[in-house]
């Protein structure tokens, strides 16, 4: 190599090592000075909250400010999931719409997740853990008003449990909020602690229909005992039907009542005088969750019941709202319900063609049978829900509902009653009779004569709960109890996903703990055959 | 390469704070509406992402300096990321929470050249070329820590498709395994058994590949041959796929994917009638939808003639055509397989861009 070549052939090298680290310091981390943020705790407030964690998705009205993380805050919301869950497996209701969630309950095919059950779930824990927060933060507090909160946060953390061991069996326990993970409780040992909580608060609760409306009493107390011991041998094994009886009774005893119009449970004002309304809707309803057009709306919660079983096609009588989502509908089996015979006339209100106030279906421009499951218009319409006020007045506002929703009312305390009656060696077949024919009258239906303590009397009280409660998330409950859910040859329109009815496994009588809590809690185990 | 990170969560994520209620969402009791509040959850052991960086490198020119390039090895240590996770039920205010969930590695090689090609008086031919290769890792994940733990990420319209495990790279795909027909075409709802247990569930699904290229290559050259210019630019990218969202949430073609409850036809992609889903199950999740997303495409291609004196009045001039996004080759069935995160939702084409211009100067 020359001196040319050199200098052809000269190399630069560079070699750069460099080390360096980003961090931010603490001056970064700042207080809040958004006046809609702040970090005392208020008890009023946090407890209008709990309350509110049943009625609304979040703190703003009608959404945008979610409680949860999930892809959309009103389609899982508390009251659309636990619907959907209760009604669209079953007889009662299907759904026309194309979401994943809808399509797998609506033809009980659901894999190991299911997002109205993610939802639910989300939704439940929210409840528990305001509840939970709202009791550290005032325990010891001795005061009247303390005292009567905290009975009444208990009650609702209870609510959320009570749903969480019905919906998913055995699920993370926890009455504090720490870093520890959360244990998973056996369904069993979650109706005792249920049990014991209801009753250590019974005595600080409201005597029946002394609070304030919207506030819970001892009535709601009772009737959620009476509920918890109607299923308790799904729940445990054990039946407790003279505990069921007891605490029925109780409630039928409270000073609550039948209201003697059906149909005004579920309208606009249904809040009665505190709407400012005649409406006397509540002296039944033990559980109102609150919504206003203005004040308390919301997509996930009244408006759903209302707005997904109306549609806008100008085919129904007007329903109080401009929203008409049109997706649920009845099934037949639950017309078939009200017209055994198979006669249905075609009318935009069946109440009188079926002798019952209760069956509140129009069949005009409808079919019974389903024979499209995405059409609205294949199965009948139910009318049950409705934003119009019975005083005639316009509601707070065009869209969004005031209607409250009876969450909890007292005509279930009737039927529990005549169920548990029949079911009870202690029973009596007179008791249970009186009952029903108690809500047939209040409906202007053919009274029952007799009634025996065999599978056909506990199936006309099957029916009964369908006509009493369809469309108020609460059947898959009911066929659970009768064992007629999964694994049961007991059959209805589109059951497991085919026109005619197939059987579907058992190991949906539990909807499967979501994946995301699975994952992120190591203490739980799956529910078997997801 | 950064884990994309949501914040979601308010302003104040460390901190406990309570959210009052704005319009719509007060509470009654009997007739007065109550103003609410919500303790917001909270991390108080929130801390910054850190990054510390290692690298060495090599430059170099040969022949006068008509060639030139270097070569850099890095090593990128990403600690405390941050994401939104979720957190074990009841321990929490919310079932997600800001968090910092782990630690990511990320090491590579970049290579890079320069060459005139020609230099002469009337004719130079310059040359650009690069490549990059990158491995990228999960090193650790701090939430949660028994068999089994991921992170979930790529949301989509529901569920995710894609998660954060130790020993694997990051926004790998976590999906499950399609079982194809004797036709080749995807078995609806059939899936493989991975983990034997007789059920398809959650632990069936596995990690198949990851949004982040193994290898980026870019190439430049310019030639300028008397009053003539010619230039192109072009761009790889390898080992990177997709999850193509669009197929994936228009795959039902089944009676409740078609017809709207409201009486009209919805809209679909023609790739849905290659796998004729009815959307009975989880579909979406099918590893069918894992496309690979390496690609060519060229940015841009322009050819430009100059001159002087013309007419007696203009001085210089140049005229010109410019073409963008020209062409790109590429296996992916979507539009475009250039899509950050590799979740592609995408619904717009990247336009081809034409241009025909002229410069004169008086």
């Amino acid at each position: 190599m020359n001196n040319k070549n050199n200098k052809w052939f000269y190399i630069i090298t560079l070699i750069v090592v460099t080390i360096f680290a980003t961090s931010c310091i603490n001056d970064l981390n700042v207080v809040p000075i958004n006046p809609q943020v702040t970090q005392t705790f208020n008890q009023d407030e946090v407890f209008a909250k709990t309350y509110a964690s049943f009625a609304l998705t979040g703190q703003q009205g009608p959404a945008g400010n979610n409680d949860i993380d999930i892809t959309d805050e009103g389609r899982f919301s508390l009251t659309r999931c636990l619907w959907n869950i209760n009604e669209l497996p079953t007889d009662e209701a299907i759904c026309a719409w194309g979401d994943a969630e809808v399509v797998e309950l609506n033809s009980d095919s659901w894999p190991s997740s299911n997002l109205a059950g993610e939802g639910l779930y989300a939704r439940l824990y929210f409840v528990v853990t305001i509840s939970n927060h709202f009791l550290q933060q005032t325990a010891g507090m001795t005061d009247a008003k303390t005292i009567k909160q905290r009975a009444e946060v208990r009650f609702l953390r209870a609510v959320g449990y009570y749903y969480l061991m019905d919906v998913f069996g055995n699920v993370p326990f926890t009455e504090v909020i720490s870093d520890k993970l959360p244990v998973q409780m056996k369904r069993a040992d979650l109706f005792k602690y249920i049990e014991s909580e209801l009753t250590a608060i019974e005595p600080d609760m409201y005597e029946p229909r002394t609070a304030p409306y919207y506030r819970l009493d001892k009535a709601a107390n009772w009737l959620l005992k009476s509920r918890l011991y109607l299923n308790a041998e799904v729940y445990t094994g054990t039946a407790r039907w003279d505990d069921a009886i007891t605490y029925s009774k109780k409630v039928m005893d409270s000073g609550y009542a039948l209201n003697p119009s059906y149909k005004q449970l579920f309208m606009g004002d249904n809040a009665g005088t505190v709407d400012g309304s005649p409406n006397t809707a509540p002296q039944e309803i033990i559980f109102p969750i609150a919504a206003d057009g203005i004040k308390t709306n919301g997509y996930g919660g009244a408006l759903f019941l209302i707005a997904s079983t109306h549609t806008s096609d100008g085919s129904m009588p007007n329903w109080g709202s401009s929203a008409g989502w049109g997706g649920n509908r009845a099934r037949a089996a639950l017309t078939n319900k009200f017209f055994p015979s198979g006669n249905v006339p075609t009318a935009a209100n069946l109440t009188v063609a079926a002798v019952d106030d209760r069956a509140m279906l129009l069949s005009t421009s409808r079919t019974v049978a389903i024979t499209k499951v995405t059409d609205f218009t294949k199965g009948l319409s139910v009318t049950k829900y409705s934003n119009v006020r019975f005083d005639g007045l316009a509601s707070h506002d065009p869209q969004f509902s005031d209607m409250d929703i009876p969450f909890m009312r007292a005509s279930e305390a009737y039927l529990t009653y005549a169920e548990a009656n029949l079911r009870s060696t202690n029973g009596t077949t007179a008791a249970a009779l009186t009952a029903i024919n108690a809500l047939r009258t209040r409906a202007h239906a053919l009274t029952v004569t007799s009634i025996n303590k065999d599978k056909n009397g506990l199936d006309l009280v099957l029916d009964e709960w369908a006509k009493e409660f369809y469309f108020e998330g609460r059947r898959r409950m009911d066929l659970i109890r009768y064992g007629y859910f999964g694994g049961s040859d007991y059959n209805w329109d589109w059951k497991g996903g085919t026109a005619t009815g197939t059987q579907f496994d058992k190991h949906l009588n539990l909807m499967p703990i979501p994946p995301g809590d699975l994952n992120a809690n190591s203490n739980l185990v799956q529910n078997p055959g997801y | 390469m950064e884990l994309l990170v949501n914040l979601l969560q308010g302003d104040y994520p460390y901190l406990p704070v309570y959210t009052s209620n704005q319009l719509g969402a007060y509470y009654p009791f009997g007739t007065t509406y109550y103003s609410t509040s919500r303790p917001d959850a909270y991390n108080s052991n929130l801390k910054w992402e850190q990054t510390a960086t290692y690298n060495a490198g090599l430059d170099f020119g040969i022949l006068n300096s008509r060639i030139t390039g270097s070569i850099d090895y890095y090593y990128r240590n990403t600690t405390d990321l941050i994401n939104v996770v979720s957190i074990p039920e009841g321990t929490n205010f919310r079932n997600k929470v800001i968090s910092n969930v782990g630690t990511l590695k990320n090491s590579g090689l970049e290579f890079s050249i320069n060459v005139k090609a020609i230099a002469e008086k009337d004719f130079t031919w310059e040359i650009g070329y690069n490549a990059t290769y990158n491995n990228n890792k999960i090193t650790k994940l701090t939430t949660g820590n028994q068999a089994g733990y991921i992170v979930p990420a790529g949301g989509l319209f529901q569920g995710y498709a894609q998660a954060q495990a130790v020993g694997y790279p990051s926004n790998s795909f976590y999906v499950y395994q399609q079982v194809y027909g004797v036709n080749g075409k995807p078995i609806e709802g059939l899936y493989v058994d991975r983990n034997g247990d007789g059920i398809i569930n959650e632990k069936d699904k596995y990690f198949l590949h990851n949004s982040n290229p193994d290898i980026t290559m870019g190439l430049s050259s310019k030639i300028i041959y008397k009053n003539f210019d010619f230039g192109i630019t072009l761009r790889a990218s390898f080992g990177n796929y997709m999850y193509n969202g669009v197929a994936a949430s228009n795959l039902n073609v089944g009676s409740s994917g078609v017809y709207s409850s409201l009486g009209y036809l919805s809209n679909k992609v023609m790739s849905a009638f290659n796998t004729n889903f009815t959307g009975k199950t989880n579909d979406y999740l099918s590893d069918y939808y894992v496309q690979n997303a390496s690609f060519l495409r060229c940015d841009n291609i322009s050819v430009g003639y100059s001159f002087k004196k013309l007419f007696g009045v203009i001085d210089s001039g140049r005229i010109f055509t410019t073409v963008q996004n020209p062409f790109v080759f590429t296996k992916y069935k979507g539009l475009d397989p250039e899509i950050s995160g590799g979740i592609d939702n995408n619904i717009y084409p990247r336009p081809i861009i034409s241009l025909l211009g002229i410069t004169l100067n008086f």
